[in-house]
């Protein structure tokens, strides 16, 4: 299979990223990436490219946000860089600790956590971090990067769905015989 | 966006007529909702079959209209999986009821 490697620039604007997301839905799909894959990385470039708008050019229109992907059937990494305010940088290390935060609600029960308790916002870059495998950020020559990849293994999910061979059954136990007193 | 109201035997419910709850349109979805949740106290759900994608800031929005509610009786019915996937990853699951996807 080609490999897909490509770059698209959108104008730092809301209303522009469902484009951004519809061209690379068609790329992984192409592909033939299952769905929940093809939606987890959509999630992901919409989740950082809402954030470069957002907070790294202030929702100002007329600034470029560059994406490349590359994607291959093993696996795929997306860049979105920009030259606007750069993240803080513990902002990924506060990301990871809320996340861990959050896996301790894991076993509450419904209701348990309040309504008015929970946050209306900073959820993206948990998101990030919770559906790729590696997420990194860095500025380099006034322009910022993240970098997000995810392993995809399409070959070897597609040799384990047509069925390679089960293990064999365990051999049945030799029963015990009772001991006689 | 279009959001349209039903109520029947005392329950009501709220469809959102638009496949992307994105940032872009966060706002509007917030002040559609909070205009349809603010007009009752009963049993209420947020129909969400025609949503294939939500984004943090559709979520954020969502809380926000939820939270400002009469109604403290309401669940997400309908859900996709794309949209499931975003509830259970911030746990907001925890603090609103998610119906499964067969419920009428």
């Amino acid at each position: 299979m080609v490999d897909a490697q490509l770059h698209l620039i959108i104008s730092s604007e809301l209303c522009q990223v469902r484009f951004l997301s519809a061209a690379v839905r068609a790329v992984l799909g192409e592909l033939s990436y299952p769905s929940e894959r093809i939606s987890a990385v959509e999630l992901c470039l919409v989740e950082a490219v809402n954030n470069v708008i957002e907070h790294a050019y202030r929702e100002e229109a007329g600034h470029s946000v560059a994406l490349r992907i590359q994607a291959s059937a093993a696996r795929v990494e997306v860049v979105v860089s920009d030259a606007g305010i750069s993240m803080p940088e513990e902002s990924l290390a506060h990301a990871r600790a809320r996340q861990r935060e959050l896996a301790g609600q894991e076993s509450l029960s419904l209701a348990e956590v309040e309504l008015d308790s929970i946050a209306e916002g900073g959820y993206g870059l948990g998101l990030i971090i919770e559906l790729m495998d590696q997420v990194t950020y860095h500025r380099d020559n006034g322009r910022n990067f993240l970098t997000m990849s995810l392993q995809v293994d399409l070959d070897q999910a597609a040799g384990e769905s047509v069925g390679a061979a089960s293990p064999p059954a365990p051999e049945p136990a030799v029963p015990i015989p009772p001991t006689s007193s | 966006m279009r959001i349209s109201t039903s109520r029947n035997d005392g329950a009501t419910t709220v469809r959102v007529h638009s496949a992307r709850l994105d940032a872009a349109v966060a706002d509007e979805l917030r002040s559609g909702l909070q205009a349809a949740l603010g007009e009752n106290d009963e049993q209420t759900v947020i129909d969400l079959a025609e949503v294939t994608f939500i984004d943090s800031s559709g979520l954020g929005a969502l809380i926000a209209s939820l939270k400002s509610a009469k109604s403290k009786d309401i669940a997400i019915s309908n859900a996709q999986p794309s949209v499931r996937t975003v509830l259970r990853m911030t746990r907001v699951d925890r603090s609103i009821r998610v119906l499964p996807s067969n419920a009428p």
